[in-house]
């Protein structure tokens, strides 16, 4: 596990969220519901093996941090993959959804603020079930790793304090 | 403003600040033309960024289109390639377009015709979709409509009424929390449907595909 280095450092920020979980617990109840967070973790720390790290939970979703964008955004996949997998097997009951964004970000104690955070949030707002958005920064950073026929384009969004729009792009799977 | 180009436009980006946007796709017109913001056009792409509070833009038939906007309506009239727009709140509407890909958090969405894919995640605002490919479909609290589906259907809302009428035998993945499950297959075709009170499945059989429908509170019907 990488140390948060305080000041100003670039870095890969994604949050996760599962699709219908409040409605899960309605109907399960709250243990169940332990259960789903509890695998969700497991599944994810199964995929980071120490190339990033969970910075926080909120609620059902997470908020993970990458030193590297290209390693971060290969974790990501493989989050997707192993969570839909274990769906297909009966093993998972919601569908995640995940957002990602680089830039700057500024470590503060355990956790890190600034408009990337912000940003990375709002993406994973507007991504559908067991879909992960991406912003242009994102797939420029992959550029001659071969990913950007993996994409395609979702749209401009608005982020408060961010002058110039944030381009999404979906990864097609 | 008009722009002819050597290279033939392909994909148009419209990212305005607020404010409706409508993209009309004309027959035989070979130039975006904007009306009240600047466009940069770099190869096949061309970029329009606008604050105003109503942009207007003309455009060939066939053109991918990628367009966000803070709040306002977004609409879409003619023939397009594909189709994506991002949205905070206004109604969406989209005549014609190969592939569809509408993210709105509070505005309804109306599709006339999508011959392709159509991927529409709406937080609140019914969905209505008359013709289409494969279909995604998120609500938080709006109704889902699809007519005329011709291909797997994925149709998921935390409370409210899920209706589609598949004009192909496609799989149906359908799922309300609170709301009526209404779904119609072509006549002849034969469906296995699964919902939480049928038996389990002992012996696959012959069946075209699989209907899947789960609802918290209201009735399932499969026709």
């Amino acid at each position: 596990m990488s140390a948060v280095v305080p000041g100003i450092d670039t870095a890969a920020i994604v949050f996760t969220d599962l699709v219908g979980f409040t409605e899960y617990t309605d109907v399960h109840g709250d243990r169940a519901a332990v259960d789903v967070l509890d695998r969700q973790s497991s599944l994810v720390q199964d995929q980071l093996a120490g190339r990033g790290r969970i910075i926080k939970e909120l609620g059902d979703g997470l908020m993970l941090w990458f030193g590297d964008g290209p390693v971060g955004f290969t974790v990501v996949c493989n989050i997707l993959s192993s969570v839909c997998a274990a769906r297909d097997r009966n093993e998972f009951p919601l569908a995640v959804r995940i957002g990602m964004h680089v830039g700057e970000v500024i470590g503060r104690g355990d956790d890190f603020v600034g408009q990337t955070v912000n940003i990375a949030s709002r993406v994973a707002d507007l991504a559908g079930p067991g879909e992960l958005l991406v912003t242009e920064q994102v797939v420029r950073s992959l550029d001659g790793n071969g990913a950007n026929s993996a994409f395609r384009p979702v749209g401009p969004t608005s982020v408060k304090g961010v002058g110039a729009p944030i381009w999404l792009h979906r990864l097609a799977i | 403003m008009a722009h002819d180009t050597q290279v033939p436009l392909e994909v148009l980006r419209i990212a305005c600040t607020s404010g409706s946007v409508r993209v009309h796709a004309v027959a035989g017109l070979a130039e975006v033309v904007v009306d009240g913001a600047a466009i940069a056009i770099e190869g096949s792409e061309a970029t329009v960024g606008a604050t105003s509070s109503r942009l207007r833009v003309r455009v060939p038939e066939g053109i991918d289109l990628v367009i966000g906007t803070s709040s306002g309506r977004v609409e879409v009239v003619g023939n397009v390639g594909s189709v994506a727009v991002v949205t905070t709140s206004g109604k969406v509407s989209v005549d014609e377009a190969l592939a569809a890909d509408i993210r709105t958090r509070s505005g309804k969405v109306e599709l006339a015709a999508v011959d392709g894919e159509c991927r529409i995640i709406a937080a609140s605002g019914a969905v209505m979709v008359g013709r289409c490919g494969p279909a995604h479909v998120t609500t938080t609290s709006g109704r889902i409509t699809l007519r005329g589906v011709h291909g797997a259907v994925h149709a998921h809302c935390s409370s409210g009424r899920i209706d589609i009428t598949m004009a192909t035998a496609q799989d149906v993945d359908a799922e309300t929390v609170s709301g009526r499950i209404s779904i119609a297959m072509p006549a002849g075709a034969s469906v296995r449907v699964e919902t939480p009170n049928s038996p389990p499945v002992t012996d696959d059989g012959e069946c075209d595909c699989v209907v899947t429908a789960r609802s918290g509170s209201g009735r399932v019907d499969v026709t």
